[in-house]
């Protein structure tokens, strides 16, 4: 059906999200679902549809280049079935780990947590309230109380071909004690890149429970991403997510832990490696609202060429969340005189009994540390890549298996060589 | 020709001039040893020889076997076979020691040559076995809240590892116990042979009585004033620099 519609010029308005019959035509074709999910895409269609143009001043969007991310240059969307793919599945019982798509007829019932928990709504309401209306595919991994994979499990997003979008609703919801390691790929289009990833993540920790997820961003220089997490961390719960980011044209990441239960624990770590006129937008928030949490955020972006970053994170401690440990920490390195760092590391604490920091930096190579390298006979060039590759290991540290640390690392140094 | 010599050098840094006319010479096989006050210029002569961007060589030559150094980039000359051990090493976070040495090797292989894992790790072992670090070094950052003793060692370890034609220690004895000088002494001295000219700056005699030099010069305002054999450094530990500095303005 969606080829007739795009192969007819004449009969069809070409595709946009500023028309009504744009979301009427989608709702149509798959009148199929449920009447809960029918009613969920609608109403996240009329927030959308509702929200005001995009203004200049907009807070949430400080130092951003936002036209980047226009919805104009979007020109339909991606076969759902070819834009994620489970490499590796659950071979444990009691953890399921499936498409969406393959869920919503016969197993509607375990995506109803998804309308319940909302975005983390740091800017990019306009996808988020998108990818709510349309997204026809997503992961879904659940476990049950006290279940544990020990191989990770490992699900791939593909970028769609140029110009077309892949929205992704994705849930993650692990009850008491579950522990998962989970691996995200977000791969490049084989031969006609150019496409959008819209990924909606949200994600609920049960007591106790442990996820371990490491995200591998390699999508095309002419491609965007906007990925949208939601962590919810449950008592005593731990969330470990280490992202690498190597590919994407523009990529605005946006991403809020909330410290829900008594001793939470959540770990965030981040690797950028930009070249060429690549632009990382990263919002974050960490949002203590039980006491004895900790929560530890790193950030380590390395800028070549012309590409720049934009880290805006914020720690949020409310009045209940005494005994409180939160870290914040953006570290910039710019390779060459052309790239740029802006950082916006901000606190609002309300309790009274914590340890707080925040911590931005933006440097470039010293030039004794190159004369120490260089002086052992590696290229002035190559020098610079070891230095910074040294810089960005530290994330990718955090990373608790051996096993996919290493493969992250050797991701990072072969993108490095390129 | 089989000689690291520098003839009539002058540097300078900024709008400061440091080196006045040195004249040196070390062929294989010599070890010779630079002493000096402070601010004499011997650190400058190290950076100097290696091509360290902040020094202008405004007059003379620095030649390695047959090919000048001067002007050359720092790893190039590393390339030729000159080795510096730094006094202060640089600490770089996140860059292993394994993979800093690995690195260093690959610059000086042919295009389509490898390094083989296994025999890399085996030579890298021996060698820090001999120096009495503890294996886990290789995976350490490089010098990255090392001790002094430590980062000394982690130089001779390069040094060894590289295997260079000439090697220039600056105050390698700096911020040394006994024990660690004995063993950073004892990897130099292992590295002495006839085809190898070491040139040791210190700025006490005590280091000389480990590594027993050929030569001994003793270096102010930029130039070599005086050279000797070991029991100058003796002299130099008994009547200070002072009695040098004097006859030097004398002539």
């Amino acid at each position: 059906m969606s080829q007739e519609t795009l192969t007819s010029p004449v009969s069809m308005p070409p595709f946009s999200f500023n028309q009504p019959q744009t979301f009427e035509l989608f709702a149509e074709g798959r009148s199929w679902e449920p009447g809960w999910l029918a009613d969920y895409r609608k109403e996240c269609w009329e927030q959308f549809s509702a929200l005001p143009d995009r203004i200049l001043k907009d807070e949430r969007w400080r130092f951003s280049p936002r036209a980047r991310f226009g919805l104009t240059k979007i020109d339909g969307l991606a076969n759902a079935k070819e834009s994620l793919l489970i490499e590796s599945a659950s071979t444990v019982d009691g953890i399921s780990f499936d498409l969406l798509d393959r869920l919503i007829l016969d197993q509607a019932h375990s995506l109803s947590l998804l309308p319940k928990i909302s975005g983390p709504n740091l800017g990019a309401d306009d996808y988020s309230l998108l990818t709510g209306a349309f997204a026809e595919n997503g992961f879904i991994l659940r476990a049950q109380a006290s279940t544990r994979s020990d191989e990770p499990l490992i699900i791939e997003h593909r970028e769609p071909e140029a110009g077309k979008i892949a929205f992704h609703h994705n849930l993650i919801e692990l009850e008491a004690h579950a522990e998962v390691t989970l691996i995200e790929k977000l791969t490049a289009h084989p031969d006609n890149p150019g496409g959008h990833i819209s990924n909606l993540l949200k994600v609920r920790l049960g007591e106790g429970a442990r996820l371990n997820r490491v995200v591998l961003q390699e999508c095309s220089q002419s491609s965007s991403l906007v990925q949208m997490e939601n962590f919810i961390v449950g008592k005593n719960a731990n969330l470990n997510t280490v992202t690498l980011h190597l590919g994407s044209g523009q990529s605005r990441i946006e991403s809020k832990g909330v410290l829900q239960g008594d001793g939470a624990n959540f770990d965030y770590g981040s690797v950028y490696l930009g070249k060429n006129d690549q632009l990382f937008d990263q919002r974050t928030i960490q949002v203590h609202e039980a006491p004895h949490c900790t929560s530890n955020l790193l950030c380590k972006n390395v800028l070549c060429n012309q590409s720049r970053s934009i880290f805006s994170g914020l720690i949020k401690v409310e009045e209940e969340a005494q005994h409180t440990d939160a870290y914040q920490t953006n570290r910039n390195l710019l390779l060459g005189s052309e790239g740029k760092a802006d950082s916006l590391p901000g606190l609002e604490i309300l309790a009274n009994e914590v340890k707080c920091s925040h911590g931005a930096t933006t440097s470039r190579i010293d030039p004794q540390d190159l004369f120490y390298l260089q002086s052992r006979g590696i290229t002035s060039e190559k020098s610079e890549k070891l230095i910074a590759l040294g810089f960005l290991n530290e994330p990718l540290m955090g990373i608790n298996d051996k096993n996919t640390r290493e493969w992250a690392l050797q991701c990072l140094e072969s993108s490095f060589a390129s | 020709m089989n000689s690291l010599k520098i003839d009539n050098l002058q540097a300078s840094i900024g709008d400061k001039s440091i080196l006045h006319g040195l004249s040196l010479e070390i062929p294989k096989g010599e070890v010779h040893a630079i002493m000096g006050p402070n601010g004499s210029g011997k650190s400058t002569l190290a950076k100097v020889l290696s091509g360290h961007p902040d020094y202008e060589v405004t007059g003379g030559t620095a030649t390695l076997d047959d090919d000048s150094l001067l002007g050359l980039e720092p790893d190039e000359i590393s390339r030729l076979g000159l080795f510096l051990a730094f006094q202060y090493p640089m600490e770089v976070p996140g860059v292993s020691i394994a993979n800093f040495i690995r690195a260093a090797l690959n610059a000086r292989l042919k295009e389509g040559e490898k390094i083989k894992a296994v025999e890399y790790y085996k030579d890298l072992y021996a060698h820090m076995d001999d120096l009495g670090m503890d294996r886990k070094f290789t995976s350490r950052s490089l010098n990255d809240g090392f001790s002094g003793g430590e980062k000394k060692r982690c130089e001779i370890l390069q040094m060894s590892m590289l295997n260079p034609k000439y090697a220039i220690l600056d105050e390698t004895d700096s911020g040394l116990d006994i024990d660690a000088l004995r063993v950073v002494s004892d990897g130099v001295n292992r590295m002495r042979n006839p085809e190898r000219g070491i040139l040791v700056i210190t700025h006490y005699q005590r280091l000389l009585d480990y590594i027993v030099p050929d030569y001994v010069h003793v270096m102010s305002e930029g130039k070599i004033v005086r050279t000797g054999g070991k029991e100058l450094a003796l002299e130099l530990e008994d009547r200070g620099y002072d009695w040098i500095k004097q006859e030097a303005v004398a002539s």
